[in-house]
């Protein structure tokens, strides 16, 4: 057992099949709830539950399911955002390829819910392999009656669908999910209207995360308190964390909400490898701040997160080791939002560049004296001045480490070398992905 | 709720409706919030950010009271982050701040990022100097860049004939491909790639297809898209601007010429004024170049032993005045007959029937030069609502629900067209074709409902509407006699079953269509030369007016049907009684009431007769009967419907008399030719599709030898021993504006560039309803309909005098269904022939599944191409036999 | 009395002996100051090709309306100069030119100098209207810029 609540049987052999899924109680939930419990109810026990998005910025499940509006008389849609594309998270996939069923059976629960037939799981190019588990897995569902005309008899009517995006990380985003799910270019759209109103095909359409769904069968089956036995007043439940990193066991790690972000490391993971020394982690994707070494006893809840400055986020926990140069770090996570940039709106497309290109001369030892202020400066014009939260997502790690780090930046301009990696001295660093990043 | 919120923009405190968008209340409070992506007829998007603007609601204390600070004022609640003006609405209450550090800052970020990669091109740039982001970088951007690292490039693209597309400038608003996309429905552009590589261009990479209208080019706000045509001839700040209105089509477009010397070197939309603002249609950005065309005449012309010489212009008059003369006291006023003039200004329409009517005595005077049959002078006025208030262009883009008879707009009205997919994209507004061709908004892209008539069932189509409109009952709040006439016309149609039959269209889809329509608080009827140049016409335009009453487009106190004439001042010349029966502001000659002022301002006993129409014309000057013509602005060789007969009339004529800027088909035959000047030679009003009237400024001075057709006219009049002396248009028009109903107590001041629309407080023409029925006629005939039509590129014989316009057309082909070319051994690109009745032509077959099996369609605008050598229509239309040649292609 | 005289003799008679001022023109030139402003020039790159682009930004700085520039696309297989546009026309009329020196301030491109020649007189007005011919400087002086 490698977690209390979605990872109890992760690795249970045959788990991904249907005979498997039902061995363990599996499509017990969806028979005693669809076309038996009122829909209102459920909504009401997820928001008791008091379950947050497991997608990144924790908005209650319960409050947005009942955002859906229910005399809509266009059709509605439920979305599993199933993108996973935050660089440093990986509990999705792990999630899917080993228990399709339960999402599916989270998505048809959700569906009942706030009233929805049709159900689209948008998977990021890469996951084509899950696609094909999951569709296997919708096709038996569909045999066995569990989805589509008539589901458990009850006759609701719910149709699974998956989709596989191109591989955009703004995809992740939901409205650019849904621009993306439409055929259109994957770039986001204006909020509000919000999903929940005005979504895909401009009808009323919810949008969850794969963990978020996964935990609704739960929460349907044990009640709203059991789900508050695990984690914080604020932040119940369990979360996998995708711990990566010079850490003895990296990989993904169910802990309660709550817990400290030194015990995942040292006792989940067995500490670092090699008698490293933990220098920083980002503690939830790589689009939130880093956390310095000395905020390590930092809760692992939204709260606790953002009282030390960053995000839970996604729970991509990136373990950076002392010997991990920041300025090329920085550059890297840069890069990767240079590259992903939708070029909707103009601080995104242009600042990403420019503080691509900055951190790029830096790296390479042909910094300038006021390069730190202008890299600061050009963080702040984008934060908040972004279309969507992509740019904040670029601008907030050159924060953060200019903020913490602001001395090996400083070497890196004054003396053209590397403070932390002496192996780097004199910096002619040629990189073979550089040609093609040029 | 109320319907006004009180908002606050830099410390000024107006009132705007709710709903209102942070910038448009801005620019109400006269607070200057730039915008780059925003733009008026596109949704808000919110892609540039330069609009950022620092927002705030009041402190709201115990008892959701405001709070107040120290000095009394409230204390307001300022948002953590700075919102984009051009996709926030205001809210009651609502702080904005343009002016605060904030607020700078987040603007000069902005700009400074659009900087990154624009290059410092703006010498050899063709936007600079009236490039927005130039602009706005002297208004809001630092005086130096930070940028230091190499910009990312592109590589140049030509984007076909027009387009000329420098992607390093582009600063990725996407108004191009929006407006591509929501106003001319074409989607020709889209981005490629992504980030900072987001690269615009074609879907292929390919020259666009598309319209060519080189609207992208207009709403760039940056040079990132320029006009090939016009590139490096001139910077902005060479260029006098003048307002004219286009002279193609019926929907009035302003267009701004830009003139450096004597030469105009471009055209462009008006951004704040006009009807269309920043829109111009292919034909409207590039039919001025006409204008300076080397062909241009350039002085009179007189035939003297035989042929055609120059002559000076007090010779040409002298001797028009005295065969004129000779000719009304010979034969009397009724052998002359005055045609054409739909092209002229208001001014000039007006003087021509004056001078035919008040000094010569004729009422043989018709500007429907292409008119098949007798349509009387005032029945478009009555299908149109009798100038009870009608539709304006914005209110029909606002439609639920638009009706298209007939036409296609793409060739007829471009602006037209563009406002109803505008209306369809963002206003729900519903279209329905009738149209035997799947025109373009026809296509199931627009989601309107396209009822594909056969060719030849156009009455029985509008009498079937009709009729399922009545089934619901005679609409409410009509008069209470045309209650009562459409209850007895009801029973006169029958049901629209038996319509079914005849336009292969089926009752339930009449009956939608119809209910759609009655039920649509907006609707819409538009009309054209489909219908007025129909053999039919006389009775298609009475079930229109049938129609509209029976579907509640016309009401005792509005209209909305609209009728899209042929030329720019069709209008205007039904307006000015350039029609057999009726006298200006359509008086009927008959009633002496009504036509005393004009006997008195023209000192003159007006001959009560109705003259001869267009056709009749023809046909009387065929057989001898009319001895003199006056043929202006106007092909009349090409346009007249019977080629044969045309040829016969202008031979046997003793006198033809011509106006026009080339030496066309017809001058070639006149005896008498002036040179006449351009629209943007010359100031005058020209009268819209929704009756706006509207002033044309002069661009420049008149070529040499060539004149105002007012002056021409007046010269000729004073020849005649008229005592006209009208010094300028505006005395003309004040005439007009005396005289005319409809049109009293319009001043020529207020007509610049944006006039209104002429209404009558009493309806000129009281209700007609009347069972619609085809004078009986002979048959068509049998063989291949022959169906034409505008054409985008091409209309009129000025069009393809200029460069780009035939450039763009191409060669005429005559376009066929691709089962029925097999059914006639035709391919694609195979040379054919069309036979009529009274000859044929010989011109290039393409396959083409829009236009309908049975049938064959050539648009009539190409030069090379004279589909009047068919023959005269009969019937419901012109049948044709279509057969394969091997013969080479035969000119005109 | 006497005394101010022979000091103002004194200074007639030094001056007798100096080297005149005067200069015998049109035999004897003077030499101008390196800021003086004559006769425009237009300049070469290194390589020949022109310098100015045609973008009139000299026309539209110019006080006496004296410059008139219209442009034109560069052939690309015979280009005139580095970029996409040229000046096709260039003429500056030099009975309006004030001789401010403003177009060389505006010119992005380093393309118009006024250099020293003043000798400018003609027996037809037509003539003061000098066109591109005269003014671009021979392809000897290519890369030449004067010095200020």
């Amino acid at each position: 057992m490698r977690g209390p609540l979605l990872f109890s049987d992760i690795d249970t052999p045959g788990l991904a099949s249907l005979e498997g899924y039902r061995r363990g109680g599996g499509y017990a939930t969806l028979a005693a709830v669809v076309g038996k419990k009122p829909a209102d109810e459920c909504i009401e026990i997820v928001k008791q539950s008091g379950l947050r998005g497991r997608g990144g910025a924790g908005f209650p499940t319960g409050l947005k399911w009942s955002f859906v509006p229910k005399n809509s008389p266009r059709a509605r849609y439920i979305v599993c955002n199933a993108d996973e594309s935050e660089p440093g998270t990986f509990k999705d996939r792990e999630l899917m390829e080993k228990n399709p069923h339960l999402l599916i059976e989270g998505m048809v629960l959700a569906g009942y819910a706030i009233g929805s037939n049709t159900g689209y799981i948008y998977l990021r190019g890469e996951f084509e392999y899950i696609q094909r588990i999951l569709d296997r897995a919708i096709d038996e569902t569909r045999a066995a009656g569990l989805s589509g005309a008539n589901v458990a008899g009850s006759g609701f009517r719910f149709d699974l669908h998956t989709h596989l995006g191109a591989g955009a990380y703004i995809c992740g985003e939901e409205t650019a999910l849904l621009s993306s799910l439409e055929g259109f270019r994957g770039q986001p759209r204006l909020k509000p209207p919000f999903p929940a109103v005005e979504g895909l095909y401009a009808c009323p359409t919810l949008v969850n995360n794969v963990e978020t769904l996964m935990n609704v069968p739960h929460i349907l089956n044990h009640g709203a308190a059991w789900f508050r036995q695990w984690g914080t007043e604020k932040s119940p439940g369990t979360k996998i964390l995708s711990v990566s990193g010079p850490v003895k066991r990296p990989g993904n790690y169910e802990v309660p909400l709550g817990m400290p972000l030194s015990q995942l490391i040292d006792d989940l993971c067995g500490g670092m490898r090699d008698g490293m020394k933990v220098k920083a982690v980002i503690p939830g994707g790589s689009s939130v701040p880093l956390l310095p070494a000395s905020l390590l006893d930092t809760g692992l809840d939204f709260e606790s997160m953002n009282a030390a400055g960053t995000f839970l986020g996604s729970g991509g926990v990136i373990v950076i080791d002392e010997g991990t140069c920041m300025v090329d770090a920085l550059w890297n996570i840069t890069r990767f939002y240079e590259h992903e940039s939708c070029g909707k709106c103009t601080p995104c497309r242009e600042g990403t560049y420019w503080m691509s290109e900055v951190l790029r001369r830096l790296e390479h030892g042909e910094g300038r004296a006021d390069d730190l202020d202008l890299l600061a400066d050009l963080a702040d014009n984008i934060l908040g001045k972004s279309f969507c939260a992509l740019g904040d997502a670029a601008a907030m790690p050159v924060q953060g480490a200019l903020l913490h780090f602001r001395d090996e930046f400083e070497h890196h301009v004054t003396h053209r070398s590397c403070l932390v990696n002496r192996r780097r001295d004199g910096l002619s660093v040629v990189r073979p992905c550089e040609q093609a990043h040029a | 709720m109320s319907a006004t919120v009180k908002v606050t923009v830099d410390g000024r405190t107006i009132e705007v409706p709710a709903g209102t968008l942070i910038t448009d209340a801005a620019r109400e409070a006269e607070v200057h919030v730039p915008i780059f992506c925003a733009h008026s007829k596109l949704p808000p998007l919110g892609a540039c950010r330069i609009c950022v603007v620092e927002v705030g609601m009041p402190k709201l204390g115990p008892g959701r009271l405001p709070v107040t600070g120290a000095d009394g004022a409230p204390e307001i609640a300022w948002l953590p982050k700075v919102q984009t003006g051009c996709t926030t609405t205001v809210a009651d209450g609502m702080h904005v701040r343009t002016d605060s550090a904030v607020a700078v800052k987040a603007r000069k970020g902005v700009m400074e990022f659009l900087l990154v990669n624009h290059p410092l091109d703006c010498p050899v740039c063709d936007e600079g100097g009236e490039c927005q982001l130039q602009d706005l970088a002297f208004a809001f951007g630092a005086d130096f860049s930070r940028m230091a690292d190499a910009k990312r490039t592109f590589v140049s693209e030509d984007l076909g004939p027009i387009v000329k597309k420098e992607a390093n400038r582009c600063i990725v608003c996407m108004r191009c491909v929006r407006y591509c996309d929501e106003m001319m429905g074409d989607d020709a552009l889209t981005a490629h790639q992504r980030g900072v590589l987001t690269e615009i261009s074609s879907f292929n990479r390919q020259p666009l297809e598309c319209e060519q209208c080189g609207n992208c080019i207009e709403v760039c706000p940056v040079g990132a898209l320029t006009a090939l045509p016009y590139r490096f001839k001139a910077r902005p700040w060479d260029l006098r601007q003048h307002i004219t209105v286009c002279p193609y089509c019926p929907a009035g477009c302003s267009v701004r010429l830009g003139v450096r010397g004597m030469e105009i070197l471009r055209a462009r939309g008006t951004e704040f004024r006009g009807v269309n603002q920043e829109y111009l249609c292919v034909r409207g950005r590039f039919g001025y170049e006409f204008v300076s065309s080397p062909d241009r005449l350039s002085s009179p012309l007189l035939r003297l032993g035989g042929s055609l010489a120059p002559a000076g212009f007090d010779e040409a008059v002298t001797y028009a005045a005295a065969r004129l003369r000779d000719i009304a006291a010979a034969h009397g006023p009724q052998a002359i007959a005055f045609l054409g003039g739909d092209k002229l200004n208001l001014e000039e329409q007006y003087l021509f029937q004056k001078l035919a009517r008040g000094v010569l005595g004729t009422s043989n005077v018709d500007a429907r030069t292409r008119a098949t049959a007798r349509l009387p002078g005032d029945a478009i006025l009555r299908a149109t609502g009798a100038g009870r208030p009608s539709l304006t262009l914005d209110q029909l883009s606002r439609a639920g629900e638009a009706l298209v008879l007939g036409d296609d707009l793409q060739g007829e009205a471009p602006y037209v067209q563009s406002l109803l997919i505008l209306g369809q994209h963002q206003n729900g507004l519903h279209l329905t074709v009738a149209h035997p061709r799947r025109v373009k908004l026809a296509r199931s892209k627009f989601g309107g409902e396209w009822l594909a008539l056969k060719p030849g069932s156009e009455l029985t189509l509008v009498n079937a509407l009709t009729a399922a409109s009545l089934e619901a009952g005679v609409p409410a709040g009509v008069p209470a006699e045309v209650g009562a006439a459409l209850a007895s016309l009801a029973s006169a149609l029958g049901s629209p079953e038996a319509g079914a039959r005849e336009t292969g269209i089926s009752a339930d889809d009449l009956r939608r269509a119809a209910k759609r329509l009655c039920a649509a608080d907006q609707k819409a009827i538009v009309f054209g030369r489909a219908y007025t140049e129909h053999p039919q016409a006389a009775a298609l335009v009475q079930a229109i007016e049938n129609l509209g009453w029976a579907s509640g487009a016309l009401t005792a106190k509005r209209a909305s049907v609209m009728f899209v004439g042929p030329q720019h001042d069709s209008q205007g010349a039904l307006d000015m009684g350039l029609t057999p029966d009726r006298l200006p502001g359509y008086v009927d000659p008959a009633d002496a009431a009504a036509r005393r002022p004009f006997e008195q301002q023209w000192g003159a006993a007006l001959d009560l007769s109705p003259g001869l129409s267009a056709p009749e014309i023809l046909e009387a000057a065929a057989e001898g009967r009319v001895k003199a013509l006056w043929i202006v602005a106007d092909e009349w060789v090409k346009s007249a419907p019977d080629r044969a007969r045309i040829e016969r009339a202008l031979e046997r004529c003793e006198l033809v008399i011509v106006n026009d800027l080339f030496l066309t088909a017809t001058a070639k035959r006149a005896h008498v030719v002036f040179a006449a000047a351009s629209f943007a030679e010359k100031e005058g009003v020209a009268v819209n599709c929704e009756r706006r009237l509207q002033r044309s400024a002069r661009a420049i001075s008149p070529r040499r030898g060539a004149r105002p057709d007012g002056e021409i006219f007046q010269a000729v009049a004073r020849g005649l021993g008229a005592t006209w002396s009208y010094r300028t248009p505006e005395d003309v028009f004040r005439e007009i504006a005396r005289l005319t109903p409809g049109y009293q107590g319009l001043s020529w001041a207020q007509l610049l560039p944006l006039g209104p629309q002429w209404t009558s407080p009493a309806p000129l023409a009281g209700p007609r309803i009347a069972p619609a029925i085809a004078p009986a006629a002979a048959e068509a005939g049998d063989g291949l309909w022959m169906l034409s039509g505008g054409t985008l590129f091409l209309q009129g014989s000025l069009s393809y005098r200029g460069a780009q316009l035939p450039k763009l057309a191409g060669e005429a082909r005559a376009r066929l269904h691709p089962d029925q070319a097999q059914r006639l051994g035709i391919g694609d690109g195979d040379t054919v022939e069309i036979a009529g009745s009274g000859g044929s032509v010989t011109l290039a077959a393409t396959l083409d599944d829009a236009v309908p099996a049975g049938s064959v369609f050539v648009p009539y605008a190409f030069r090379e191409c004279d589909l009047n050598r068919l023959g005269a229509p009969a019937g419901a239309g012109l049948r044709v036999r279509v057969r394969k040649t091997a013969a080479a292609l035969v000119g005109a | 009395m006497l005394k101010e005289l022979g000091q103002g003799l004194g200074v007639t008679l030094g001056n007798l002996f100096k080297k005149p001022f005067t200069v015998q023109y049109p035999e004897e030139k003077l030499e101008m100051f390196p800021r003086f402003r004559g006769l425009h020039i237009l300049t070469r790159h290194e390589d020949g090709l022109e310098r100015c682009v045609g973008c009139e930004l000299c026309a539209v700085a110019c006080p006496a309306d004296a410059i008139f520039v219209k442009a034109a696309e560069n052939d690309p297989q015979r280009p005139n100069t580095h970029g996409e546009r040229y000046a096709e026309r260039y003429e500056i009329n030099m009975l309006r030119c004030i001789f401010c020196g403003m177009c060389e301030e505006a010119c992005p491109e380093d393309a118009i100098y006024l250099e020293k020649n003043y000798e400018l007189s003609d027996y037809d007005r037509d003539a003061f209207i000098y066109t591109k011919d005269e003014l671009l400087v021979g392809p000897e002086k290519s890369g030449y810029l004067p010095q200020r």
